[in-house]
């Protein structure tokens, strides 16, 4: 993009302009519903990033929200003991603009969908967390969603008991986002229930699956972790009103 | 006196002295170098307000010892100029009472923690965010730019509010509707609003309570919940979007009317029209 150029770009609501001027790159963020003008508004208040380059590379990318996201179901998912299911769920995706030769300058971030917010935790203590009602599917889908991340998700009950899952948080930014032919995805999460104790472990699985064509890495996740983050993220009181045993 | 005074000065070998008041001087740069390190260091790691305090009492300590020892150099019998100070800071303290039951307060306050840096709190009438914990006294800066200095023995005796020790605040909105409105409709508009409004939190959920059959209203409170952050703005959010509700939908919020009843036996009070054009 040399100076004089601009960029427009539309993602459900969302609307964005970025133009280049001699000294800067400026950005201007709105929501509304899709309109036929692709022009921004005369009294747009741009906000301005300093680039002396005279050519900039400016990208899209999918990105994840910037919170967690609590996953509400209308119909709770019934785990018996000793068996798991996966299930697939459609995020509403994040915009991120970034300029410079490897992406690597961030303009911002912006939602395409708006989530509310929800607290996870009590009255002393929690977190705040985005909440959506999702619609579960169990085969990834092959329409294409535009505005939406595929977010494989696996629970594992190891335990004796019966689970009925009414809400589950998803660490969102412990996933990575790949473009895999029409869709967005992001790698899986797996949730195992323990064995001798009520606790929740959860992992990140990095490997993509195999049955659905070729995953390219677009986004990285914001957090590095792998492994379990039981200790990290989770601790029992936050789990009892995440997962409810039934046959009470 | 003053002779002994200056004598005392002349026998001072001027090397000890230029010694004496190097030390003094690098002392004090050094000392408030390493409270400013302690204070940053320790506000990383635990908060601003463990910081602040551990930093003062590495320089009071700090500076006593610097003194002392500065005094020491230059040949003063300290063990009995403490003494000295002892009686005397006994007899200080007898004198300023207030002074050290404030010290003792603040002692109790460092202790009990009931706050910390940059909390809003509210003390008789005045609320602000706490900008200072010192040994007397706290600071506040209230919202509209006033400096207030408030002593710890107040803060020991007087029920005070902090504001934003927990990190979720409910907002709590008196609404008054007409008597003919529809209490059902209302309250399912209500907390359709709380529900369109994204940093209204969807847990704790919200709540409306039919409060009383006011004087000219049927009046509701109406509880939505919201980050600490976020208060003010959900608040206004709130607000704004009721009135614009409650105007789309023809809910009335009324005022307070008066109806002049003259009894039942009287005739009703005669209204003439002065001015047709006027209507």
């Amino acid at each position: 993009m040399k100076a004089g150029e601009g960029f427009f770009h539309e993602s459900a609501d969302l609307r964005i302009w970025v133009r280049k001027t001699k000294e800067t790159v400026d950005l201007f963020s709105t929501y509304s519903s899709p309109q036929k003008n692709t022009d921004p508004p005369t009294k747009a208040l741009w906000k301005k990033q300093f680039a002396l380059e005279d050519k900039v590379k400016v990208g899209f990318l999918p990105a994840m929200p910037d919170l967690p996201v609590q996953l509400t179901f209308n119909e709770p998912l019934f785990i018996p003991g000793g068996s798991g299911i996966t299930f697939y769920y459609l995020l509403p995706t994040w915009v991120s603009v970034r300029i410079g030769k490897q992406m690597d300058v961030s303009l911002g971030e912006f939602h395409s969908f708006q989530l509310s917010h929800t607290w996870d935790g009590n009255f002393f203590e929690g977190e705040l967390v985005y909440e959506d009602f999702p619609e579960v599917f169990f085969e990834p889908k092959t329409d294409s969603f535009p505005y939406f991340i595929i977010v494989p998700i696996e629970i594992k009950n190891k335990s004796n008991t019966n689970l009925l899952v009414i809400k589950q948080i998803i660490r969102v930014d412990n996933l990575s986002i790949y473009n895999n032919e029409q869709n967005f995805w992001a790698n899986r999460t797996l949730f195992e229930y323990g064995k001798s104790s009520e606790l929740l472990d959860v992992k990140f699985i990095q490997n993509m699956p195999k049955n659905y064509g070729k995953f390219t890495l677009v986004q990285k996740s914001k957090s590095q972790d792998k492994k379990s983050i039981l200790t990290k993220y989770f601790d029992p009181i936050k789990m009892k009103h995440t997962l409810i045993l039934p046959n009470r | 006196m003053k002779t002994s005074y200056l004598d005392f000065l002349t026998k001072i070998n001027p090397v000890i002295l230029l010694k004496a008041a190097i030390f003094l001087v690098v002392g004090i740069i050094i000392t408030f170098w390493l409270g400013r390190f302690i204070k940053k260091q320790v506000s990383k790691r635990y908060s601003p307000h463990v910081g602040l305090l551990t930093s003062r009492l590495v320089i009071y300590i700090s500076l006593a010892l610097i003194i002392i020892s500065f005094l020491k150099t230059l040949g003063f019998e300290v063990s009995a100029l403490l003494g000295t100070a002892g009686i005397i800071g006994i007899a200080i303290g007898f004198a300023s009472q207030t002074s050290v039951s404030n010290i003792i307060s603040g002692l109790f306050l460092i202790g009990e923690r009931p706050f910390e840096l940059n909390d809003i709190v509210s003390i008789e009438g005045n609320t602000g965010v706490v900008i200072s914990i010192d040994l007397l006294s706290i600071k506040l800066r209230t919202f509209d730019n006033r400096y207030v200095r408030i002593p710890n023995e107040l803060l020991i005796k007087t029920p005070f509010t902090n504001v934003t020790r927990f990190p979720i605040r409910r907002i709590d909105l008196k609404i008054g509707v007409a008597y003919k409105e529809d209490i059902k409709k209302v309250r399912a508009l209500l907390l359709k609003i709380a529900k369109n409004e994204p940093d209204c939190l969807n847990y704790p959920e919200p709540m409306v309570v039919f409060d009383d059959f006011g004087s000219s209203s049927l009046d509701l409170l109406f509880y939505v919940w919201s980050t600490k952050q976020n208060w003010v703005k959900v608040k206004n959010a709130m607000m704004d979007a009721i009135k614009e509700r409650f105007d789309g939908e023809g809910i009335e919020i009324p005022f307070p009317h008066v109806t002049v009843y003259t009894g039942s036996v009287t005739k009703p009070m005669p209204i003439k029209i002065v001015d047709e054009d006027a209507h």
